[in-house]
């Protein structure tokens, strides 16, 4: 079986994630991943930010009332076209 | 006769005076009570600040606009979404006509043979995923990181992992090919741990 490069086997990672990876593939990612540390940490890595993008940032995500205020003043007094 | 007729055209004023006020209490109703929902969703899914509130706005003066043929079949709320989620999509299409412009760019995290190029070598993080507070800074950089995406890998990026999108929607909704997405998708992946590595040993320092 050809051995994958590191590049590849951030492709395979990524294609694995929709699990559709052909077994063939899945063998290549596998021993690739016996072998090479350096993606054995991407992988562990990546898995981190998929769960960590899902939660909200710590920065304040809602309007002020000012903001929203203006926003209907805004929108009513302007004469739609 | 001339008094009944004219009664007629003053009672049709006052209903159409009562029903615009209905209208605008209604919406001013859906802004006090929705904006933040509508803000919250652009801004997860990698819009700043005044980007958002435009979005937000935007939003609003569409449903303003297409009012009167909101026939209540829906809820509100998810017919503001509906306004929204297409204007993110309008808005992330425009962006992918840049792709050439990235792919044409040569990935400099890898060498030839397809190798870790050495100045982007995976490093270990000292991360507790168990441990709240590590996740929640991991979470705090990662959306920094994610900022700073060019425009098109964002569309990939949150379409796929905030969206939770099949690969081949998101390429019929950005116009793109499968390759395309998946070379924006490997990229912007590569780019964000990079980012993330660079800024988590930053604050370890500290
Ligand atoms: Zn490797």
């Amino acid at each position: 079986m050809k051995s994958i490069s590191c590049k590849e086997a951030v492709h395979y990672m990524l294609v694995r994630e929709e699990g559709r990876l052909p077994l063939l593939k899945r063998i290549s990612l596998w021993r690739h991943l016996a072998i090479c540390s350096l993606c054995r940490t991407f992988a562990f890595q990546n898995k981190l930010m998929n769960a960590a993008i899902k939660q909200s940032s710590a920065t304040s995500s809602t309007l002020t009332e000012a903001e929203k205020e203006k926003m209907i003043g805004d929108i009513l007094n302007s004469k739609p076209k | 006769m001339q008094f009944d007729i004219l009664s007629e055209s003053q009672a049709k004023g006052t209903m159409t005076r009562l029903r615009y006020a209905e209208k605008e209490a209604q919406f001013r109703h859906w802004v006090r009570e929705y904006s933040d929902l509508l803000f919250h969703h652009a801004v997860l899914r990698g819009f700043d600040r005044d980007s958002a509130r435009d979005l937000t706005q935007e939003t609003f003066i569409s449903a303003w606009n297409a009012m009167d043929s909101f026939e209540g079949k829906a809820s509100a709320k998810n017919w503001l979404f509906v306004i929204l989620k297409n204007k993110i999509t309008d808005h992330y299409r425009k962006s992918s006509g840049k792709i050439s412009v990235l792919l044409s760019e040569y990935d400099h995290n890898f060498d030839e043979q397809g190798h870790w190029a050495k100045a982007s070598y995976p490093r270990e993080l000292t991360v507790n995923p168990s441990e709240a507070t590590d996740v929640a800074e991991l979470s705090r950089i990662l959306h920094g990181c994610a900022a700073k995406l060019n425009s098109i890998q964002k569309a990939v990026f949150f379409l796929k992992y905030v969206d939770e999108l099949e690969s081949e929607i998101i390429c019929t909704q950005l116009s793109i090919t499968a390759n395309n997405y998946w070379t924006v998708l490997h990229r912007a992946k590569v780019q964000l741990r990079s980012c993330l590595q660079k800024n988590w040993f930053l604050i370890q320092k500290i």
